[in-house]
């Protein structure tokens, strides 16, 4: 019985694998960070060149390439969430969710198959695509704890987008109106003093901080933030998909 | 197999399904017959633990819906009243992935296509198929695992009569294979076809509950009514059981005058008319 709760669940992830294959929208939004890796590991060395000839000057973009690292970390989980929506609601849509709470596989074993596998599944390759093309070098173990605090932070966004649209076209608005909340990355950088502080409730704010200072609080308070959304949203989540 | 005391439940703080009780036995086909909004597919949402905030007890199986295992519904078979299929995959696709959700043996899928008439559809994509089709394809992938217990609501609804017909007997066969189901409907026909026992819901209630014979029977008895010419065309009626007291009846008959004689039995329609007060549809 064990061994076939598991390949339930394979069953069901294979299937999201496959809806996602199949929609072009989708595949191409999964390939987006390579694209942006691309972008990253060999456009910005090159502007940074021009730009330090340019201006003579030391350097110029060299103090913000943690920030394009930012951007790479969070870009992976950002896609496939938006992937892991488009899916759900497609599948809310057709009573799939519905119908999956009365088959052996159960509501939480859909749940876990659509958002907690994809949430492995991205940081695995946000981890891969980090050691790629991040442009600073951060350790394998930062590199690890930055793709698993961004990959929560796919699992919230999917939830809170799949929570508060009706279909798929509202999710596709809430998703980019969610990329609002990136701003979070850029704050401790751009934003001195206590102002910044105003982006306390999203989780990129202190997956930002904790990049730049490393201090273990920032890292508590990442993980204390991102689970208070998932409670916040789960119960509407739950009502939304039977 | 099923047993429902005392169930209540409602959506809102208004008081909605109330005093629900009842048992189905195993084998038995047991319908909920009902208006729209009535509650019928609520009902079947507790029995098959999709709702599990209600009061009072829903057992099925031994086990109470809301307590349901995963593994419990390896033996439950499903068919809500809207169809669930993957709009983008085929037909057989769709019934190749649910049926992997389960570790029984599953049932030829080859055969269950074109036991509904689906033979040759089966690689049609479901978005390509007919209401109709997709109600079809719905049920059988009730089917699929062979489950125990069967939930069926409103199978027949948006069917020609010959898809419906089939459907019916394919119910009846799988009945004789042993299974419990419960079936949804708002054709009286199809219940009294169908149905060992009814229950009538109505506004979240059951106002009666018995066999369709026993419901009919006691009620209305029999009727004959017959015209003649007496100067212009006339009508007289008469209980069947009194036809001996009916004079003018008799004077027709020993006369040959009669023009047309008809008998008729009051439908399960009229009984749900009678004891509810209500239309049904
Ligand atoms: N998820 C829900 N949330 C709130 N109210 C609901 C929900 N589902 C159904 N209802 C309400 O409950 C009542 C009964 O609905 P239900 O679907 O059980 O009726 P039914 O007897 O199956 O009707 P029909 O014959 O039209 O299928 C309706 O008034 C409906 O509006
Ligand atoms: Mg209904």
């Amino acid at each position: 019985m064990t061994h076939w709760k598991y390949k339930r669940l394979w069953i069901s992830f294979m299937q999201y694998i496959n809806q996602i294959a199949r929609d072009a929208m989708l595949f191409l939004s999964c390939l987006a960070p390579v694209l942006y890796g691309l972008f990253i590991k060999f456009g910005i060395p090159a502007a940074e060149k021009f730009l330090t000839g340019y201006y003579s000057r030391k350097e110029v973009l060299v103090p913000y390439f943690i920030i394009f690292d930012l951007f790479l970390v969070v870009l992976t989980p950002m896609m496939f969430s938006f992937a892991s929506s488009m899916v759900i609601l497609g599948e809310i849509d057709d009573g799939i969710t519905k119908y999956m709470s009365v088959t052996p596989i159960g509501r939480g074993g859909y749940l876990i198959s659509r958002l907690v596998f994809p949430l492995i599944f991205s940081l695995l390759v946000s981890i891969i695509v980090m050691n790629v093309f991040s442009l600073t070098i951060i350790s394998l173990e930062m590199i690890t704890v930055l793709s698993f605090l961004s990959s929560v932070l796919g699992f919230i966004t999917s939830m809170m987008v799949v929570s508060l649209s009706a279909n798929k076209v509202e999710g596709m608005a809430i998703t980019k109106m969610s990329g609002i909340s990136m701003i979070g990355i850029l704050l401790p950088f751009f934003v001195s003093a206590r102002i910044q502080y105003l982006a306390m409730i999203l989780p990129s704010f202190w997956m930002a901080k904790y990049a730049m200072e490393g201090k273990i609080t920032y890292l508590i308070l990442c993980i204390m933030v991102s689970v208070g959304w998932i409670l916040l949203l789960l119960r509407k989540f739950m009502k939304k998909i039977i | 197999m099923i047993q429902v005391v005392d169930l209540s439940f409602s959506y809102t703080k208004n008081k909605f399904l109330e005093n629900i009780s009842f048992e189905v036995s195993e084998g038995e086909i047991f319908g909920f017959l009902g208006p729209s909004g009535a509650g019928k597919s609520t009902l079947q949402k507790i029995l098959t633990g999709l709702i599990k905030t209600y009061k009072g007890r829903s057992v099925v199986n031994g086990i109470e819906s809301k307590d349901f295992r995963n593994d419990f519904y390896e033996n439950i078979g499903v068919d809500f009243e809207f169809p669930s299929l993957y709009e983008k995959l085929t037909g057989r696709e769709n019934l190749e992935f649910f049926g992997s959700l389960y570790s029984k043996k599953l049932r030829n899928i080859d055969e269950m296509l074109e036991m509904v008439g689906l033979k040759n559809d089966g690689d049609k994509k479901v978005s390509e198929y007919s209401k109709g089709m997709k109600s079809r394809l719905n049920f059988i992938k009730a089917l699929l695992h062979n489950p125990g217990i069967l939930f069926l609501d409103e199978p027949t609804s948006g069917l020609d009569p010959n898809s419906s017909r089939d459907m019916k007997n394919i119910i009846l066969q799988e009945k004789k294979t042993g299974k419990t189901i419960i079936l949804t409907t708002h054709n009286m026909a199809d219940a009294a076809e169908l149905c060992d026992r009814v229950a009538f819901i109505v506004d979240g209630n059951i106002k009666a509950l018995d066999s369709p014979h026993n419901l009919i029977m006691p009620k209305g008895a029999s009727k004959i009514s017959y015209t003649y010419l007496d100067g212009t065309e006339k009508t007289g009626e008469c209980l069947l059981s009194h036809t001996s007291g009916d004079k003018k009846l008799q004077e027709l008959i020993t006369s040959n005058r009669v023009l047309s004689i008809h008998s008729s039995e009051p439908t399960l329609n009229d009984i749900f008319m009678e004891v509810t007060g209500r239309v049904l549809q």
